[in-house]
């Protein structure tokens, strides 16, 4: 299959190896992997702070640049939720056109399109997993990454149990309630941390930002991974 | 047991709501008693004794339908009931019958369609479900704010019979 | 910008294990259906249903109402509205008038247009009666005083009414019945919201647990004229009796746990004054549907979902940003997740256009919305709405302009993402972050971006 890879902005800047980590393992399943590097933003900033002319601006150009692909696939939930839920309203396009239908998240494409589940990889320590908001609520994608997270080798896994509730993230957000965000990303960290787990897993670099963030901060030894990098393993 | 009344009575117990025996009904009736006017009523009229139900610390009334699903006894207000008579005694006791059981709330507007007309229906219809009841204070249940504190169904059959 | 302070300690552990109680009592409520999602979705579909020939009904409920001796009237504005009660109030000769819990009586400011003509309007849900006593607006849009202690409210008590000091909820609320015992035996005015308007039979459901709306709808004093007016949103009309059945059975469950609450009254008309057909209830019953705003909402097709809202807390019970800085932060009548769409709708202010963006879009409300509601994405379209009106302050606009310009040409965002790492070292960005990294650490710009070592080296 001709993937082409979305690589959203805040993995391009603080956490390549998530996106290096997705090429690697749809090149071993046999696919072909381009990077369009015209690529950019979705536009969901923009979007988010209500300011829809220049993220649809940014939606228009997003879809000259990955439209020749038979598949879009991104480490992304929030970033594919933004294509796929919001893209219809926000450049009036059918709900199921036929570009929409092609842009994935990384794990759904995993586990929905290709049927994979088991990659061969091989993880020994205690592993929990953080459901990011729009990933879970928005693309209603909840399975597909625990699955994926089962198969591997020496993995134990545990179930965060808090909710499952928002880090406090929430792009812009963050920003402009530093206070109220850091309260819940607290609450979320501490909820980590109950688990005992060494990793938290999740499929969003924004939480892991987030999250990873306060947990330095705390000096925690857990450290935060993006799925895909934990199942690529070491290039 | 008529498993509508099986559902209705473990779900009033649910509520707050008790039910008990017709032969103990007597023993109910203490303290300033008002009775209703309803047909049902009419064997215990000669224990009345209060008027007035705002009055009464004991109401024994009788109804219109009950809910099985929600443990619900519904009175309609008209000549034999009126709005107090439910409300304001800390201890109501209400009479009814098994035939008068209905599955859900959208049973007992078929069944009383006819009554339900614009300019034909009761000036109000109370759906009662168990004891007046507040959580506002830190979650906690407190029972007799406004209306009763108890609430008491008492069936005219026994239960036993099969149907 | 807006401040919103998060809660003490304290006082979000109070709120959290009243908030969680009420979510646990839900999940096992709803666990009694399995086809719930089904049952949300024909709720939905009778609230849309409604609105979409809302004048229709409304010209249904109006003609039925009226058959059953209920004066409709429609309210375009809150003063309207006001006006109407106060001349009630004047005609009847009444200085105090009895209320039970109802949004839209706080959405227009009733109590304060009442007092300014001299007529005081006792709040009767317990929870509101506390509220009022201590001055505090609803903090919650079924619980008002769920952020109160126990310590907290036998201090209201004694300090108001002049009581012993007590924490016994049990004793705090036989105080309270009987201090408001006495008004309910002789108020002549009553006041209520409706949960609903009910087209085909002209009636008004009204739902509490406690009994106050009983009383207030009854007025149980026995000498002078009785009146009693319900105040209700144009949006609360149903076509028929069989939905209100549909929307009861989700409307408790959401919002408590309980399969009915306590006492759900239909009231049809005044008390029927023929010969031996009822002897209490009151003279007359007055219904004003009220618009203030909500025919705009009715246009937006965005707005116009969150017309079906039932108002049973359940989006504000499960939303983190509510858990951490509560009720009063919103500073507005209608809080919470939903409580936001609709004062951005009713109130063109800075503070109503601000509320859309407390939220962290995590989309808990909309899943939990018994009328399926998509809660956070009327949020962004408010947002949006906000941004057209200009509440968007023109330095952020051109922030945002230019971060389109830059990102609309790949060569300039690549030219800024190597300069950014050039310059930016982890504790200058750290410097820069703020106030995001007061509380929390920036992770370190990748040595190479993802785009740099692509181009270096595809992985094969």
């Amino acid at each position: 299959m001709q993937i082409g890879l979305f690589i959203p902005c805040l993995v391009d800047q603080f956490f390549p190896q998530a996106g290096l980590a997705v090429a690697r393992i749809l090149k071993r399943l046999g696919h072909s992997v381009e990077y369009p590097a015209e690529q950019t933003c979705c536009g969901q900033p923009a979007f988010n702070a209500g300011v829809r002319s220049e993220a649809a601006a940014l939606a228009k150009r997003f879809i000259q640049v990955f439209d020749r692909f038979e598949a879009v696939v991104a480490p992304s939930g929030s970033c594919v939720a933004m294509v796929r839920n919001f893209y219809p309203e926000l450049l009036d396009l059918a709900p199921h056109s036929s570009f929409i239908t092609r842009v994935f998240e990384f794990s759904e494409f995993l586990v929905d399109r290709l049927n994979v589940t088991d990659l061969g990889a091989t993880f020994n320590e205690r592993v929990t997993y953080h459901d990011s908001c729009h990933l879970l609520r928005e693309l209603r994608v909840r399975e597909q990454p625990r699955q994926l997270l089962r198969a591997v080798k020496g993995l134990d896994f545990v179930e965060l149990n808090d909710g499952p509730t928002c880090c406090g993230f929430g792009g812009v957000f963050s920003v402009k309630f530093p206070e109220v965000s850091t309260v819940m990303g607290e609450d979320k960290v501490a909820a980590i941390e109950r688990t005992g787990a060494r990793y938290v897993v999740a499929s969003d670099c924004g939480c892991l930002m987030h999250i990873g963030g306060l947990l330095t901060r705390r000096d925690s030894k857990v450290r935060p991974i993006h799925l895909a990098e934990l199942l690529g393993g070491a290039p | 047991m008529n498993p509508l009344r099986q559902q209705f009575e473990q779900r009033l117990a649910q509520t707050g709501g008790t039910v008990a025996a017709l032969a103990d009904l007597d023993s109910l009736l203490t303290g300033r008693v008002f009775v209703s006017a309803h047909p049902v009523c009419r064997s215990w009229a000669a224990r009345a004794t209060c008027q007035d139900p705002r009055e009464a610390d004991v109401a024994l009334t009788g109804c219109d339908a009950m809910i099985a699903e929600t443990g619900t006894v519904v009175v309609f207000s008209g000549p034999v009931e009126s709005r107090l008579s439910t409300l304001t005694a800390p201890t109501h006791v209400v009479l009814g019958s098994e035939a008068q059981l209905s599955p859900d709330m959208e049973t007992v507007f078929e069944r009383f369609a006819d009554r339900l007309r614009p300019g034909a229906s009761p000036a109000s219809l109370m759906f009662i479900t168990g004891p007046s009841r507040t959580t506002d204070i830190e979650k906690t249940l407190v029972l007799g704010v406004h209306g009763p504190k108890k609430l008491v169904f008492v069936f005219m059959e026994d239960g036993s019979g099969a149907g | 910008m807006m401040h919103t302070p998060v809660l003490e300690e304290q006082r979000r552990a109070t709120l959290a294990r009243a908030l969680n109680l009420a979510l646990d009592k839900r999940r096992q409520s709803v666990a009694e259906f399995p086809d719930w999602e089904a049952m949300r979705q024909r709720a939905h579909d009778i609230r849309a249903g409604a609105l979409d020939r809302l004048d229709e009904y409304l010209n249904q409920f109006e003609r039925a109402a009226a058959a059953n001796g209920i004066r409709v009237v429609r309210v375009a504005t809150a003063e309207e509205a006001c006006l109407y009660v106060v001349a009630i109030a004047k005609r009847i000769g009444v200085t105090t008038a009895v209320k039970s819990k109802s949004m839209v009586t706080e959405e227009i400011h009733l109590n304060r247009a009442l007092e300014t003509e001299g007529i005081r309007a006792m709040e009767t849900d317990l929870g509101e009666y506390i509220a009022q006593l201590c001055g505090q607006p609803p903090f919650h849009l079924t619980a008002p005083i769920v952020h109160l202690s126990r310590d907290e409210v036998g201090r209201i008590l004694a300090d108001k009414l002049g009581v012993p000091f007590t924490n016994d909820p049990t004793q705090l609320t036989l105080i309270a019945r009987d201090a408001m015992r006495r008004e309910f035996l002789t108020a002549r005015l009553g006041i209520s919201g409706a949960n609903f308007c009910v087209a085909e039979t002209g009636s008004l459901v009204l739902v509490t647990n406690e009994g106050n709306g009983r009383m207030c709808t009854t007025l149980p004093a026995k000498e002078g004229p009785r009146v009693h007016v319900a105040i209700t949103g144009i949006e609360k009309v149903v076509p028929a009796l069989k939905d209100v059945a549909h929307l009861l059975r989700l409307l408790a469950r959401s919002g408590s746990g309980m399969r009915l609450t306590a006492y759900t009254t239909l009231i049809n008309g005044p008390r029927k004054r023929a010969a031996g057909e009822e002897t209490t209830g009151p003279d007359e019953v007055h219904v004003l549907l009220l618009d203030n705003g909500r025919r705009a909402m009715l246009r937006d097709p965005h707005l116009r979902e969150a017309l079906c809202c039932i108002r049973c807390g359940a989006c504000s019970n499960t939303c983190p940003v509510y858990h951490r800085i509560g009720g009063h932060a919103y500073q507005s009548v209608y809080n919470g997740p939903i409580g936001s769409v609709w004062s951005a709708a009713l109130w063109d202010t800075e503070q109503a256009a601000t509320l859309p963006f407390v939220s962290s879009l995590c989309g808990a409300c909309a899943d939990i919305c018994p009328v399926k509601i998509d809660i956070h994405h009327a949020l962004l379209w408010q947002r949006k709405l906000a941004a057209d009106r200009g509440y968007t302050p023109r330095w952020q606009r051109l922030v945002w302009w230019a971060w389109r310009v830059a990102m609309s040409h790949p060569a300039l965002y690549g030219f800024g993402s190597i300069v950014a790492r050039r310059l930016f070292s982890p504790a200058i960005l750290n410097r820069l972050g703020k106030p995001w990294t007061e509380t929390r650490d920036l992770p370190p710009l990748a040595r190479k971006s993802f785009h740099e070592m692509w181009k270096e080296e595809a992985p094969k």
